[in-house]
């Protein structure tokens, strides 16, 4: 490893433990803060400096190594006991959004406003902001499901294959996320639009 | 039975509906899933509104991706 470093160029050691801050947060929404980010995004760092010459420069080097990052966290979670990412149920959280007929209950159901798309690029990055604060407080196993869904793409198939959990249990993480994450993008933004200047 | 009671039992709850509407972005829902969905959206303005929140979600989180 130390000859690994030694080989490649100081330059390029630098721009890449440059990007750790931005990997670490992109590795922390997908595996919890309390999750073996840090040994994620080390290993990610290492595998991109023993790899060096496979950078083309054709993509940006953060896009590079959120790539093999990607590659990383499926494989972590790939080594994680299926227990750990199976949900354990006490009560639903289905029976705080809906009551006993099944009909939302009225103060946690989508309340009668539009969701206004963002007036500006700086009102664009606030609610991209307030939407990772909503995707830090999700209960980890939907967490997991939620991101590797929608952040790296991969289909039903693939992600019940890589957490060992079945496709019922799956349509179940990503309704109570997509959920979750409805109801806390509209208390911390778009409830607040009128609030906010256009 | 009368046909306020028929009616309820072919009807789906927003619970049950929401379900679907996550489902469907997964994949395709089968015809009586989407007829029982459509049936229940044209009565229920909190579940369309559930419906276009699901996919401006979706698209945030294609930018989020950036």
């Amino acid at each position: 490893m130390t000859d690994t470093i030694i080989r490649a160029d100081s330059q390029f050691l630098a721009a890449v433990e440059a990007e750790r801050p931005t990997l670490i947060r992109f590795a922390r929404l997908q595996l919890g803060a309390v999750s073996h980010v840090e040994d994620v995004v080390q290993e990610t760092l290492l595998a991109a400096i023993e790899g060096s010459e496979r950078f083309n420069k054709q993509s940006s080097l953060r896009t590079w190594l959120i790539g093999i990052l990607r590659h990383k966290i499926v494989d972590a979670l790939r080594r994680s006991h299926p227990r750990a990412v199976s949900v354990v149920e006490t009560a639903t959280p289905e029976d705080q959004w809906f009551d006993e007929s099944g009909h939302w209950r009225e103060e946690t159901g989508p309340a009668y406003i539009e969701w206004r798309d963002p007036a500006t690029l700086a009102e664009q990055q606030q609610l991209l902001g307030v939407l990772e604060k909503c995707l830090e407080r999700l209960p980890a196993a939907w967490a997991r499901v939620f991101m590797l869904r929608e952040l790296q793409g991969m289909d039903s198939r693939e992600i019940c294959s890589t957490l060992a959990i079945s496709e019922s249990n799956l349509n179940v993480q990503l309704y109570r996320a997509r959920t979750h994450l409805r109801a806390c993008l509209e208390l911390h933004w778009f409830n607040c639009d009128a609030a906010r200047p256009t | 039975m009368t046909e306020t009671t028929q009616r309820a039992a072919n009807d789906i709850s927003c619970r049950e509906a929401t379900a679907l509407i996550s489902r469907a972005l997964e994949h395709v829902l089968s015809t009586d899933e989407e007829i029982l969905l459509q049936r229940h959206l044209v009565d229920c303005g909190m579940c369309r509104r559930y419906k276009s929140q699901l996919t401006t979600l979706r698209t945030l989180m294609q930018e989020l991706k950036k």
